[in-house]
């Protein structure tokens, strides 16, 4: 080992000092800087040595390891994940896995099990198209108060006793039943958020939310039934129809009396239905909406047309209209 | 003003008294939860804080209660704020802690964190005089240990 006699005489007068606050003040200048950066203080004194295992928010994505293309990301990615399960000391809060173009599924369900006791905020974008089946732990994890999945598909529980404390739910491309959806749903009793985008086709899904306030939904609009939603605010409807007759704006907003903004964009669906099928020309009840915002609608096609003229005309407090007309590309602001 | 405006005087550790709105003051969770419990006689002793650094706290204080104030002005004043030499940034970092004000805590490690990120070891060191009392073998062995971090 080198003597230390030429480093000291380079030192400024300045004493180290950062190493030296409270472990709290560390904990959050290790939160604040990207997940590499807070490891590779770990090699800066003995002092430094593990601080950065106590950090309770961690991200891994892509940039952890695109730079050396000679490995197998997948490797790597599993290399990152044995290290934290042996490194990591105290409760990780909050967790993003950003790994959507890894072309070969890592295996993530110990990670779930260690993350299950304390985690509040779990983001989980998954390879796509791989559909990672998610461990039942994940029914677990008590704390959660965010769930963010993409790409992957999850199961019924056998004894889910729900997340009494989730607070916002989105799930993309996540496959699963319109059983397990309407049960993880109406078991999360404090949800004010949830966005569900699926591609699947699914039977109609009960939304029994008695908190929730925004909801957005893609896909087929008709297997969506607000059962009990008395205080959602903004709805977010996105998608095809496939069969007219099966689209009930009735049963849809049923339960909608505190609505104030909705946005609806029928995609590019055709609205076929059986000769004498008749579009209701209002909804048997009065919304409160404030906002309605349609987007890609065309002026001629007559029973989506229809169908827009029944919400309108339920809707006498309407103040603000905005519709994109996708023929023509012209803009109609009503104010 | 209104004549309701309730008043505090906070007294640094180097004897100065400081004159206070408490609804600025209670911007600190210390001094909130001694005014909520009641144990406020007429001064806050506050015997962790210096007065210079104080004025630099009640300087962010005032800013950040300024009413309709705009988020773009709130972060250049923000980004001026921490452009100090280490020694008061640490000071301020302690305040900060002391007087448990998160939002002033979090602004002010940011500054920290900005300093670290992107640099080398060696540079981090450099720059916060930290001394490295590693031996060469023990240094490769935390590098081989999280190859992936130092690449």
């Amino acid at each position: 080992m080198m003597p230390p006699t030429g480093r000291e005489c380079c030192q400024s007068l300045m004493p180290d000092i950062i190493s030296n606050l409270p472990h709290n003040v560390i904990d959050v200048i290790l939160i604040l800087l990207p997940f590499k950066d807070a490891v590779r203080t770990s090699v800066l004194s003995k002092k430094w040595r593990y601080h950065w295992c106590r950090r309770t928010e961690l991200t891994l994505d892509e940039s952890l390891w695109k730079q050396r293309e000679d490995l197998n990301p997948t490797v790597r990615f599993r290399e990152i994940i044995s290290q934290l399960l042996t490194l990591h000391e105290g409760p990780i809060t909050k967790f993003t896995l950003d790994i959507v173009h890894l072309k070969r599924l890592p295996e993530i369900d110990d990670f779930i099990y260690f993350l299950r006791n304390h985690i509040q905020d779990l983001v989980l974008r998954l390879p796509l198209r791989k559909q990672y089946a998610l461990p039942s732990t994940l029914f677990t994890c008590s704390q959660l108060r965010h769930l963010n999945l993409h790409s992957c598909s999850i199961y019924h529980p056998s004894a889910f006793e729900g997340f009494d404390k989730l607070i916002s739910l989105e799930l993309c491309g996540v496959s699963t039943s319109s059983e397990l959806l309407e049960s993880l749903i109406s078991h999360c009793p404090l949800l004010e958020q949830l966005e569900l985008s699926t591609s699947e086709d699914l039977d109609m899904i009960e939304i029994n939310a008695p908190m929730l306030r925004f909801f957005s939904f893609t896909g087929n609009i008709s297997s969506i039934y607000l059962k009990n939603v008395p205080r959602l605010v903004e709805a977010f409807l996105l998608g095809d129809i496939e069969q007219t007759e099966s689209l009930d704006f009735a049963k849809i907003f049923e339960s909608c009396s505190a609505l104030e903004q909705l946005s609806l964009d029928f995609l590019s669906s055709e609205f076929v239905a059986e000769e004498g099928y008749k579009v209701p020309k209002r909804l048997p009840f009065n919304l409160n909406v404030r906002r309605f915002d349609l987007l890609d609608i065309s002026l001629v096609e007559s029973y989506k047309l229809s169908h827009i003229l029944c919400l309108l005309r339920s809707f006498p407090y309407l103040e603000y209209l905005e519709m994109q007309v996708c023929s023509a590309l012209t803009f109609f602001n009503l104010i | 003003m209104s004549s309701s405006t309730k008043f505090l005087t906070l007294k640094t550790n180097d004897k100065e008294e400081f004159v206070l709105d408490e609804a600025i003051a209670i911007r600190s969770q210390t001094i909130k939860n001694m005014v909520e419990d009641d144990c406020v006689s007429n001064v806050i002793p506050l015997p962790n804080v210096d007065s210079k650094t104080m004025i630099k706290v009640i300087e962010y204080w005032k800013k950040h209660s300024e009413e309709g104030i705009s988020k773009d002005k709130l972060m250049d004043f923000d980004k001026a704020f921490v452009k100090v030499d280490q020694s008061i940034l640490y000071a301020l970092i302690l305040a900060a802690n002391f007087l448990n004000d998160a939002e002033m805590l979090d602004m002010i490690c940011q500054e920290v964190a900005n300093r670290i990120k992107g640099k080398t070891p060696e540079e981090i060191r450099k720059e916060f005089n930290i001394e490295n009392d590693f031996t060469p073998e023990e240094e490769e062995e935390i590098r081989n240990e999280n190859v992936w971090a130092f690449e």
